[in-house]
């Protein structure tokens, strides 16, 4: 089991944004692509999915903080994975995607 | 073949391929499927089938009440249908039936079907075109009036054929997640090839061969005249279709000459006959038939020796007989047969016929589309040609005729039908009955926006967003745009839900790395249908249908441009109120001033008053995210718990601004069309007002304040549906008049009903205007008449004079009208207000 920091990914054409829902509580078990919080720009709300499943240890913002590409937002202690690096673990899915076709 | 066109092509040349195949039969006689069934039978049956369509027809025109009715289209489309009922349409019994499309103009022969199968009498088919006094047979096919018989409105041109490509689409897509499999389920689509100029007709015919649809067959019935005259008088129509049809990943199978001409034809060794056939034109073909055999050997046959020589021992009349495959049960079961057994794309069967077959002197002529009346030798004629039963005696009264139940005919009508699952059409009327979904999607934005600045768009995003999730529902609802997500701040339903694609995702999407990436995927749930606003709502309306046509309802949000919703698509949605669709249109950026920079082709002021024309569409113009929350739970609520027919047009904006929390007690408000927002002890007006322009009337109401008077301030949610509450109120008063007198919901509403009324909205002044009979006191109405432009919100709601100035200039007028306030203070407020009195009429400039 390995304590992380999930990060707020690539958010596009956005620079700064808005936490607005906080969507888990701090022990409760996520799965992967269960939104932790949601964030909001002055067009559209995105919600902010775990990359794997685990335990919520620690929510790193609040709603009303504003946000932005890299912050760390909340801490999971993933369930497996342990062959992994934290390297690894610590991006998203979307970009892990991306590495692993080598762009 | 292809080797050497690419050979060529790299030498520079361009090689010309053919779209088309010569003007005969696709299927060679050699690989024709053999009609398994009692040909004679059949064609007695068939012959009884046409008689009495005739006979509906005639009958319901042998008086002066201008019933009307088409004889001519069934009779050129009869075994087209035949066949179909005979060896292919599925019924509903233990299965889901094929879903078919019916030629508008045909209806009365699918009536007659219906007659000799017993679901329909006598008496139904006089009443043909008669509905007011007791339950009738509507005109054409419509749910609307015929709900347990008729599944698809098809007569208005055109929309038959879109509405069953997107049928088809919607069926894969069901099936695709996993909700209803679609086996080897059908839609047919019936049409004419007149009705093959309508846009809608064609415009979607490569979606469905680029999703290949393989559970689509359209049968075009290639009469070759539409109501004036000729479809292509100077052309082929048939060879035109099939070259379109080819062109967009069609199968095509023509089905252009009967097995009279298979003899024929097998002596054709020089292809002198095919050349003429090649390069005969519609307008002649039409000839052959309306002025016989002589006439065709001369003017077909004698256009080359060999040719003439082929059909010497043929009499005129044996030539007149040659007949058209269109009007052969082998040649057409042939290519049914074929067409279901096609996959991997949808196939299209282009049948020649001859329009008014059998009609006597009436058959091919100009006009035998609106023949609705016969004389009594075409009758005659008719019944000869097709050995009725009816005697010269009968024959004026033109009797129905139907054997007795146990004849060989009946038994065998009845056995076909048994086989393949009962019989059609027939529409099912219940569905399941759906749960409410958890209050939490809807509670989150009772509360307000806690000071965050959002818009009416991203409120609805987030209600879908968070019904998608829902336990009981979650996956009946269908988000649907036309291209536009992101304008809609949908772009993180992307990555949610994944957008539907037959094909699945096999490319990387440029924005692979980011949270909101573009995800197609084979089970995806949102529906981007592309740039076509009419395939888009199509595809809604087939889902809006789902509880009746797939006996699993389905929540479909329709999301688009508002001007380019009933202004581009009215009839489409006219049908879908026919059909009896069920889910939200929702007409995003809306506001002839609050969407402000995109000028005036995008900015909606009227979309309100064209959903008004629709009967069961409920329309409702909201300005707070709780509003949107209510509107769209009593929808859920009305249209899938209590089963009512209604459909919901709800406008948002893309204007930010805070958004309060409910005032209690609100919610009937809401639903019924308006509540009191902000209160006064002592109103000496009210404000009215409805989406982003309800914020001009609170700032109005501090202007006025500010003149020491006092006003309350009104949302309206829907003027139309207070003027519907109005039309029905002063209906019943009128009809009871010794009952106690109702009040109208606007008249509950302002009951110290001398207090002057001021109106403002984004729309036009029609909009606001419509609630004018329910109010008693002095009502001004402010609205955008006239022509849209580029330029700031403020500016143009300036402009329009919908404005918190216009709107407390209005007041002020209004009160001084009314001696509630004089003349030295009116001009006091003028004067601070700056009124202009030459400002130019916004409609006019």
């Amino acid at each position: 089991m390995q304590d992380l920091n999930l990060n707020i990914p690539d958010l596009g054409d956005v620079e700064e944004v808005e936490v607005i829902e906080i969507c888990v509580e701090v022990g409760q078990s996520v799965e992967a692509e269960d939104s932790i919080i949601i964030l909001e720009t002055d067009k559209a709300a995105m919600e902010i999915p775990t990359t794997k499943s685990g335990i919520v240890k620690d929510i790193l913002v609040n709603v009303g903080d504003m946000v932005q590409e890299g912050t760390p937002f909340v801490q999971i202690e993933f369930e497996e994975d342990k062959k992994s690096n934290i390297e690894e673990n610590n991006k998203t899915k979307t970009q892990t995607r991306r590495n692993s076709n080598t762009c | 073949m292809t080797k050497l066109a690419k050979k060529l092509n790299e030498e520079g040349a361009i090689p010309s391929y053919n779209l088309t195949t010569p003007f005969r039969n696709s299927i060679p006689v050699k690989d024709e499927a053999q009609m398994p069934g009692d040909l004679f039978m059949e064609r007695r049956i068939r012959s009884l089938i046409r008689w009495n369509a005739l006979a509906l027809v005639l009958r319901a025109n042998k008086n002066d009440d201008d019933l009307g009715g088409h004889i001519s289209t069934f009779s050129s489309a009869a075994t087209l249908y035949d066949v179909g009922f005979n060896y292919f349409f599925r019924g509903s019994e233990g299965q889901l039936e094929d879903l078919i499309y019916y030629q508008g103009h045909s209806s009365p022969g699918i009536y007659a079907r219906s007659f000799l199968e017993g679901y329909l009498h006598e008496e139904d088919l006089d009443n043909f075109r008669r509905e007011v006094k007791k339950p009738g047979l509507s005109s054409y096919p419509h749910p609307w009036l015929m709900p347990d018989y008729w599944q698809f409105p098809t007569v208005s041109m055109g929309l038959g054929p879109i509405m069953g490509i997107y049928q088809a689409h919607i069926m894969r897509y069901m099936s695709a997640r996993g909700l209803v499999p679609r086996n080897d389920r059908k839609v047919w689509v019936f049409c004419g090839d007149g009705e093959m100029d309508e846009p809608e007709s064609k415009g979607a015919i490569a979606l469905a061969g680029r999703e290949s649809l393989e559970n689509l067959i359209f049968v075009i019935n290639c009469n070759l005249q539409r109501l004036d005259g000729p479809v292509r008088g100077n052309g082929k129509i048939i060879q035109e279709l099939e070259g379109s049809f080819r062109g967009a990943g069609w199968n095509v199978i023509k089905v252009v000459w009967g097995r009279k001409w298979d003899p024929i034809m097998a002596k054709d060794k020089e292809g002198k006959l095919q050349d003429i056939m090649d390069a005969v034109l519609d307008g002649e073909m039409q000839n052959f038939k309306a002025k016989g055999g002589a006439y065709t050997r001369e003017n077909f046959f004698a256009k080359d020796p060999d040719a003439l020589k082929i059909v010497e021992d043929l009499t005129d009349e044996d030539i007149y007989k040659l007949n058209r495959g269109g009007h052969d049960p082998y040649k057409v079961y042939a290519a049914y047969h074929k067409a279901v057994n096609s996959s991997g794309a949808p196939t299209v069967i282009l049948a020649l016929t001859t329009k008014g077959y059998g009609v006597g002197s009436r058959e091919a002529d100009n006009t035998t589309h609106q023949v609705k009346k016969l004389s009594l030798d075409n009758i005659k004629s008719f019944r000869d040609k097709f050995n009725i039963p009816v005697t010269d005696d009968e024959i004026e009264n033109i009797p129905y005729v139907r054997p007795p139940e146990d004849s060989p005919e009946m038994q065998y009508l009845k056995n076909t039908r048994a086989k393949l699952g009962g019989p059609i059409p027939r529409r099912r009327t219940k569905s399941e009955v759906l749960s409410m979904p958890d209050d939490k999607a809807f509670a989150k934005l009772y509360s307000g926006s806690d000071e965050r600045k959002i818009s009416t768009t991203m409120a609805t995003v987030r209600v879908i967003t968070d019904l998608l999730k829902d336990k009981e529902i979650g996956k009946r609802i269908v988000p649907i745009v036309p291209d536009e997500a992101r304008t809609f701040g949908m772009e993180a339903l992307f990555r949610q839900v994944g957008i539907y694609s037959s094909a699945g995702q096999n490319y990387e999407p440029e924005d692979a790395d980011k949270v909101m990436w573009y995800k197609e995927s084979k089970e995806g749930v949102m529906l981007e249908e592309g740039i076509t606003e009419a395939g888009a709502f199509s595809a809604w309306s087939a889902l809006a249908t789902a509880y009746t046509n797939y006996d699993y309802p389905m929540i479909p949000f329709y999301l688009f441009y508002s001007m380019f919703g009933f202004q581009r698509i009215h009839d489409l949605a006219w049908a879908a109120g026919d059909s009896q669709a069920k889910g939200f249109l929702i007409g995003a950026t809306s506001g002839r001033t609050t969407l402000n920079g995109e000028g005036l082709q995008h900015q909606d002021g009227h979309s309100h008053i064209l959903s008004s024309t629709i009967p069961n569409c409920l329309s409702y113009d909201p300005t707070f995210s709780y509003e949107v929350a209510v509107i769209i739970k009593d929808g859920i609520q009305k249209m899938f718990v209590e089963q009512k027919n209604y459909f919901y047009y709800i406008t948002t904006m893309n204007e930010n601004y805070e958004h309060p929390p409910m005032p209690k007690g609100a919610e009937d408000g809401i639903i019924k069309g308006m509540y009191k927002l902000l209160p006064s002890k002592k109103p000496l007006i009210r404000l009215l007002g409805s989406g982003s322009i309800l914020n001009e009337s609170i700032k109005a109401k501090e202007i006025l304040n500010s003149f020491g008077i006092e006003s309350e301030v009104w949302s309206v949610t829907s003027f139309n549906l207070l003027r519907k509450d109005g039309m029905e109120t002063e209906r019943f008063n009128q009809l009871n008049p010794t009952k106690k007198e109702q009040k109208t919901y606007v008249e509950e509403c302002f009951a110290d009903s001398e207090i002057p009324v001021i109106a403002s909205t984004d729309y036009m002044r029609a909009y606001a205007e419509q609630i004018r009979p329910y109010i008693k006191s002095d009502y001004a109405v402010l609205g955008t008449d006239g022509f849209g432009r580029s330029d700031s919100r403020k500016n143009l709601r300036e402009f329009f004079e919908i404005d918190a100035n216009s709107i407390a200039r209005a007041s002020a007028y209004t009160l001084f009208k009314n001696n509630l306030i004089d003349k030295n203070k009116l001009k006091e407020i003028y004067e601070d207000l700056e009124v202009d009195p030459l400002k130019p009429n916004p409609w006019e400039v």
